[in-house]
């Protein structure tokens, strides 16, 4: 595209996304409440310090914390992203496995953010939600990694947990990502307030820029 | 008759009678007693007559009993009484009486009888006995032969008795008709004052009757009724209330149904109870007289339940973590596989058994006490348990819960090579340090290193190889393990290369060992052209990607100075011009972005070459200057200058604009003079850098030829060997045909700008060409070939010398260079001294004025203007010997300690000039002379050591002995690690053997306090080496004391640590950025490979304009639009598909 073509979309973006951007409702994650006895309900500042940083970083308007409902809610359909995190069992009833299966082929994004220990039971919850695809692990080169913060391998590595390089796995539907996992990482505890987990700044901030690169590849791809 | 005789009759007729009359009173009284029977057998059948015909009431039955009673009374008192007492004490008249009526029984007898008794009874005392015995014999003589028992007949109780009977009779045939009534008249008779009521019409019986059920369960309660219907029904329910004796009742109202069965459940019973059923009729007799069937009573029994449970995990031994318990009542396992689960209840009853049931159908019988259970089960696999009980009357538990065990895995072990961590080519040194990084959940069982080795060339044959490695733990979870991996034994020719990697296996001893390997480093032993050839034509690319860069700014300097000229004559800021200056400004951009590439190719160069000991070290740190220069090559005035142009082009300033593009044209200008001198200077470096590889050519063939020498020497070679060996020849040919012809090659390049080297450089090859080299090299691979050993061994022999002598000459050339450069530095350093010597001097003249001066002399201006002066000179000195400093390490740091010292005393004798204190200003002379003079001395002893040493910097001393250092404590920290007894397979060491250990760190200490005192105490740039002296001593003692535990370990290993650290150091001071390079910790993740095709078709092209838009380094606010407005697109897109 042409620089001109370039400008003239500016000022278009100038008038459009002002408008769009006071139209809308501040974007918002809906934490997923589920059973099994896994702590869903960790990670209690990741959101609100990654909104903040959003808020600061890139002008947009986002809620201030994110919300927390079952699968099964009714509401569940009004977030566009959706975020689950633990470190122990999952559980899907089957009617969750339905419902969020909708959700996710209708459109909505699924986080899944490993707390170390939730690998296995994510996974073989997941294998009933679509049991026709298989977690890809993401190449570095995915927008995902660059859409706004350039992450030139990959997910930062913010905890040890089970040693070794971070993974982010994709899940897609019909050419679509429909969830991303980042796993042996831990980018939510890196989100969380400074002093959690006393992690330095600099991993802080990674986690923070990771986890924006995040939201914004669930809302434009 | 006598009187006896008399008395006797008498008494004999008299007896007699009284029987007769007892006889006859008793039969009476049967009689009387038969009537009275015969009256209340009456009475009683009137009455039942009465009751059955109007139920007579109590009243009138206590009248039967009175009536009876008063009837019996008067028959005993009127009848039985006189009669009893007649029977046994009658009275004459009575016996007179019953005389007359034996007498009237026979008239002979008559009055005979009753005369006889009165006659008896009249006798008198007078004589008169005689006519009275004789009446009396008379009389007893016509009644002697009577039957006085004539007189008493039983017919008299006949007509009594057949009445009775036929009375009897009545009351069985009424029996007959109605048994049941008859009988219950005849009760109420008996109980005259009981009540007797109506009986119902109906009757209810309770079929469920009385039973047992569990508590909270249902219960069912039936019963049937006969009769009329009733009008209600009801269910009554009676239970103890717990804190009171009373019942309290309750009552459910029960349909009636044409069945006459009725039945009513109850559910989730609570508490034991009574229970009937009860029937209201609606008839006016029974308005008040409900119907009650038989009562049954239910009772209620608990279930047995787990009142309390404890769970407590043990975790296999091999792990060594303690045995926790859970939270009370929390069953929740979570546990590695291999642990021992210990279940323990408490029941709230008595239990006769108690089970844990698992998911896959397997139970586990508990141990049984009282109220409580215990058992215990191995975690084999993800599952579920519940806990089974039941009590004694085999009542078990309800829906017992469910508890979850988690399995974990004993997570697989982790293995690293951290360092090199990298694909390595070898270089001189055979052997590569390994630093091997080892990560378990619960420790290792064994490490080793293994791999294969591929032979080069042929048919790819390998070899494969496994060496076991020692580790240390750091803690139980990680290890780490220092080996100098020496490659000799696998006599790697060029080309060969070792695949190899770290393999860890753990102990997990419950579902086996795990394996891991590390990621698979290739190490390669590359051949010296293949080295040369590859990093002249990295040079030679960088050189010429320079001078290109270099003949882009030339035109775009021309460029600028165009546009230049052209704007003005301009008043406006046209589109096309706004367009080419832009162009202008991506040209420069991208240049400057081409430098960075050009700068990086070098450094990586210069790495290459360094490993392969292809560099000197003055050449390297002209290849590292080199670098600094492609860095500083873009000034910030160049950088300002384009973000001023930028800025100017956005906002269409043409005034901003002409002065930033005449800004800019001039660091155009300096950055074309700058790449020009690099260039130049690169040019030079290169030439360096070739005599470098010539003489390291040189050396190299020497040494290769000398092995084939002392291989050859060996009497016992194999018909392999000798093949190897003339491998070894030919390879050597080459390599002296490459050597040969680079020579030519350097010598044409060299002739230009250095020519006496050039022409060694001929000489030399001259001399190859000579002594054919070459070809006498190709004739001893061929005699190894043909087994001619001694030819071989004689033409090896000439060929030794030759190549000695060629070394000896490429050396002296490369001195002859070095030593140029060294004398360009020592006369720089020279001039310094000389310049210090005369401003000692100059100094000296300073002060003897003034000391001779007082506050009044008109000399002071003067002397303060020479002070002036001389600081001013100073300061140049200063700066000049900052640059020498930045090439050697033999200008010490006291020498910068001196300088500061000389100029603060010579600010504070210009002060005291200046305030015309002469006395003072002489005082702080003296001491400014004091610090030139320490100043020299320190400069004279600088260029002393650097004449000594072989290089110029020093660096490569300082190098040597740190390496040398850091080896030997590697292996004292190998030997002392050994010898730890849990670590070591040996026992506990001996007290000879920590002797020796403390003596070679002694010996170490004491080697490294000498290379610091040499060194000057450059803390700078031995970084923290300066402080572990006293860790060293520490370690000593211990080791002296017989102490030998893990802190000495830890501190040996900092030391070790500190030892490289301080040789990182050095490079660091020399080369930054060569340092920030290797720093770079390589990284073990590689990006996965690309999605597939149908995963990402919707990363379209809006998608990509919107990555692109984003890069254009707009503001976050309008990024933020930017996004806005694609993801609208992509909506709509979407939408409309």
């Amino acid at each position: 595209m042409t620089r001109i073509l370039r400008r003239s979309l500016l000022i278009v973006c100038l008038l459009l996304g002002s408008v769009c951007l006071h139209a809308q409702s501040p974007v918002n994650v809906v934490r997923v409440k589920y059973d099994g006895g896994g702590d869903w309900y960790g990670n209690r500042t990741t959101f609100v310090n990654l909104f903040d940083f959003m808020k600061s970083q890139l002008s947009m308007q986002v809620a201030s914390k994110e919300a927390t409902l079952s699968i099964l809610d009714k509401d569940f359909f009004r977030y566009p992203i959706a975020y689950i995190s633990g470190h122990g069992n999952i559980k899907f009833s089957d009617t969750e496995v339905t419902r969020l299966r909708e959700y996710l082929i209708k459109g909505g994004f699924l986080w899944a953010d490993d707390d170390f220990g939730m690998d296995k039971h994510f996974r073989r919850e997941m294998e009933k939600v679509f049991p026709d695809q298989e977690w890809v692990e993401i190449p570095y080169s995915h927008p995902i990694y660059h859409i706004n913060y350039n992450f030139p391998n990959g997910l930062p590595k913010i905890h040890k947990h089970a040693g070794g390089p971070p993974r982010g796995y994709g899940l897609f539907h019909e050419g679509r990502m429909v969830a991303f996992y980042s796993f042996n990482t831990d980018l939510s505890d890196g989100c969380e307030n400074a002093d959690i987990h006393e992690n330095p700044p600099e991993v802080r901030e990674a986690a923070l820029k990771m986890g924006t690169n995040i939201i914004l590849w669930a809302l434009l791809q | 008759m006598t009187q006896k005789s008399i008395e006797q009759l008498y008494s004999k007729a008299y007896k007699d009678l009284l029987a007769v009359n007892r006889k006859s009173s008793l039969l009476n009284l049967t009689r009387t007693l038969l009537y009275v029977a015969l009256f209340t057998a009456s009475l009683l059948l009137l009455y039942v007559l009465m009751d059955l015909a109007f139920s007579i009431s109590v009243p009138v039955r206590i009248s039967f009993w009175v009536i009876l009673f008063g009837a019996l009374a008067m028959v005993v008192i009127r009848y039985v009484i006189p009669e009893l007492r007649r029977a046994y004490a009658p009275v004459d008249s009575e016996l007179f009486d019953l005389a007359r009526q034996i007498g009237k029984q026979d008239d002979e007898v008559q009055d005979a009888i009753i005369n006889f008794l009165q006659i008896y009874d009249t006798r008198k005392p007078d004589g008169g006995n005689a006519f009275r015995s004789l009446s009396l014999k008379q009389l007893y003589q016509t009644f002697r032969e009577t039957d006085f028992f004539s007189i008493i007949s039983p017919a008299i109780l006949k007509r009594p008795a057949v009445r009775l009977l036929g009375l009897a009779g009545v009351f069985l045939l009424l029996m007959g008709i109605a048994p049941a009534n008859v009988s219950e008249s005849l009760l109420k008779v008996l109980q005259p004052t009981k009540s007797f009521e109506k009986p119902l019409p109906i009757s209810l019986e309770n079929t469920s009757g009385s039973m047992s059920v569990l508590k909270n369960e249902s219960v069912t309660l039936a019963g049937t009724y006969d009769g009329v219907a009733p009008h209600r029904l009801w269910l009554v329910l009676e239970t103890a209330l717990l804190d009171s004796d009373s019942n309290s009742t309750d009552r459910i109202a029960l349909p009636v149904t044409a069945g006459k069965r009725f039945n009513y459940e109850l559910n989730h019973v609570k508490n034991s109870f009574r229970y009937w059923f009860e029937a209201e009729l609606n008839l006016a007799d029974f308005h008040d007289r409900p119907a009650n069937s038989t009562v049954g009573e239910v009772a209620v029994k608990d279930r047995p339940f787990v009142r309390h449970l404890q769970v407590k995990v043990t975790p296999p031994a091999y792990t060594r973590l303690p045995a926790r318990l859970l939270p009370p009542n929390d069953g929740e396992v979570s546990a590695l596989k291999g642990t021992r689960i210990t279940v323990d209840i408490e029941a709230n009853k008595k239990l006769a058994e108690a089970m844990l049931l698992f998911d896959d159908d397997a139970s586990l019988a508990m141990d049984v006490v009282e109220n409580r259970g215990k058992g215990s089960f191995l975690v084999k696999e993800d599952g579920t348990y519940r806990v089974h009980i039941a009590d004694q009357d085999s009542i078990s538990n309800y829906k017992p819960v469910q508890y979850s065990v988690f399995a974990l895995q004993d997570e697989m072990p982790f293995v690293e090579i951290t360092e090199p961590g990298q694909d390595l080519e070898l270089g001189n040194e055979l052997a590569i340090p390994l630093l091997i990084s080892l990560r378990d959940d619960y420790g290792f069982r064994q490490l080793k290193l293994a791999g294969h080795h591929i032979h080069a060339g042929g048919d790819g044959d390998t070899t494969a190889f496994s060496i076991p490695l020692t580790y240390q733990l750091i803690d139980p979870q990680r290890a780490v393990s220092e080996h100098a991996w020496d490659l000799t034994p696998f006599y790697l020719i060029p080309d060969d290369y070792i695949e190899y990697y770290a393999e860890v296996i753990d102990n997990d001893r419950v579902t086996g060992p795990k394996v891991a390997r590390s990621k698979t480093f290739v190490v390669r032993l590359p051949s010296i052209i293949e080295i040369l050839e590859r990093s002249d034509q990295e040079i030679s690319e960088s050189l010429e990607e320079t001078d290109d860069l270099r003949k882009e700014t030339e035109k775009l300097r021309e460029k600028l100075e165009e546009i230049n000229r052209e704007m003005l004559r301009e008043k406006e800021l046209t589109w096309e011009r706004q367009q080419e200056i832009q162009a202008q400004m991506e040209k420069q951009k991208q240049a400057v972005e081409k430098l960075d590439e050009i700068r990086e190719n070098i450094e990586q160069l210069t790495s290459n070459l360094q490993k392969q000991d292809m560099l000197s070290e003055e050449t390297l740190e002209k290849f590292m200057e080199l670098q600094k220069m492609y860095e500083e090559l873009a000034t910030p005035q160049m950088l300002e200058a384009m973000e001023k142009m930028q800025k100017a082009l956005e906002e269409s300033d043409m005034k901003q604009l002409k002065s930033a593009m005449e800004q800019m044209q001039m660091s155009v200008e300096e950055f074309e003079k700058r790449i020009e001198r690099t260039h130049e200077l690169f040019k030079q470096v290169e030439m360096e850098q070739q005599m470098d590889e010539l003489v390291n050519m040189a050396e190299k063939l020497a040494e290769e030829q000398q092995s084939v020498n002392e291989e050859l020497q060996k009497e016992d070679l194999s018909d392999a060997q000798k093949e190897q060996l003339a491998n070894k020849e030919e390879a050597l040919e080459k390599n002296a045909d490459y050597f040969e012809e680079k020579l030519d090659q350097s010598s044409k390049e060299f002739e230009e700008m250095m020519a006496k080297t050039a022409e060694e450089l001929e000489k030399a090859r001259e001399f190859m060409e000579q002594q054919e080299v070459p070809e006498q090299m190709q004739q001893m691979s061929q005699q190894m070939q043909q087994n001619e050993m001694q030819e071989a061994q004689q033409s090896g022999e000439n060929l030794q010398q030759q190549l000695n002598m060629m070394q000896s000459m490429m050396q002296q050339a490369q001195q002859n260079m070095n030593q140029a450069q060294k004398e360009q530095l020592m006369m720089a350093m020279q001039k310094v001294q000389q310049d210090m010597l005369r401003s000692s001097f100059e100094q000296e003249k300073i002060l003897e004025r003034s000391r001779q001066s007082d506050m009044a002399s008109s000399q002071l201006n003067d002397l303060a203007r020479s002070q002036a002066q001389m600081r001013e000179n100073t300061t140049n000195m200063m700066s000049q010997l900052m640059d020498i400093s930045k090439q050697t390490f033999f200008i010490s740091p006291q020498m910068s300690q001196i300088m500061t010292s000389l100029m603060e005393n010579m600010e504070s004798s210009l002060e005291n000039l200046a305030n015309r204190n002469p006395r003072g200003a002489s005082q702080f002379q003296s001491r400014a002379m004091s610090d030139f003079n320490r100043a020299i001395m320190s400069m004279q002893s600088s260029m002393s050591q650097m004449q000594q040493a072989g290089s110029a910097s020093g660096f490569q001393e300082m190098m040597q002995q740190l390496q040398q250092m850091a080896g030997q404590q590697g292996q004292l920290n190998q030997e002392t690690m050994g010898m730890m007894p849990q670590l070591g397979q040996n026992g506990k060491p001996t007290p000879e053997q920590l002797g020796r250990l403390a003596a070679q760190q002694q010996m170490i200490q004491e080697a490294m306090e000498k290379m610091n005192q040499e060194m000057g105490n450059r803390g700078d740039v031995l970084g923290r080496l300066g402080e572990i002296g006293d860790e060293m001593e520490k370690v000593v003692d211990d080791l002296r004391q017989q102490r030998l535990d893990p802190k000495v370990v830890q501190r040996q290993q900092q030391i070790l640590s500190r030892l490289l650290d301080a040789q990182k150091s050095v490079r660091e001071k020399e080369h930054s950025r060569k340092r920030q390079s290797e720093r770079e910790a390589p990284s073990l993740a590689k990006s996965p490979p690309q999605l597939k095709k149908e995963l990402v078709e919707r990363e379209n092209e809006l998608r990509k304009e919107l990555l692109n838009a984003l890069k254009e380094g707009y503001s976050s606010e309008y990024k933020e639009y930017i996004k806005t407005y694609y993801d609208i697109l992509s909506r709509q897109s979407q939408s409309s598909k």
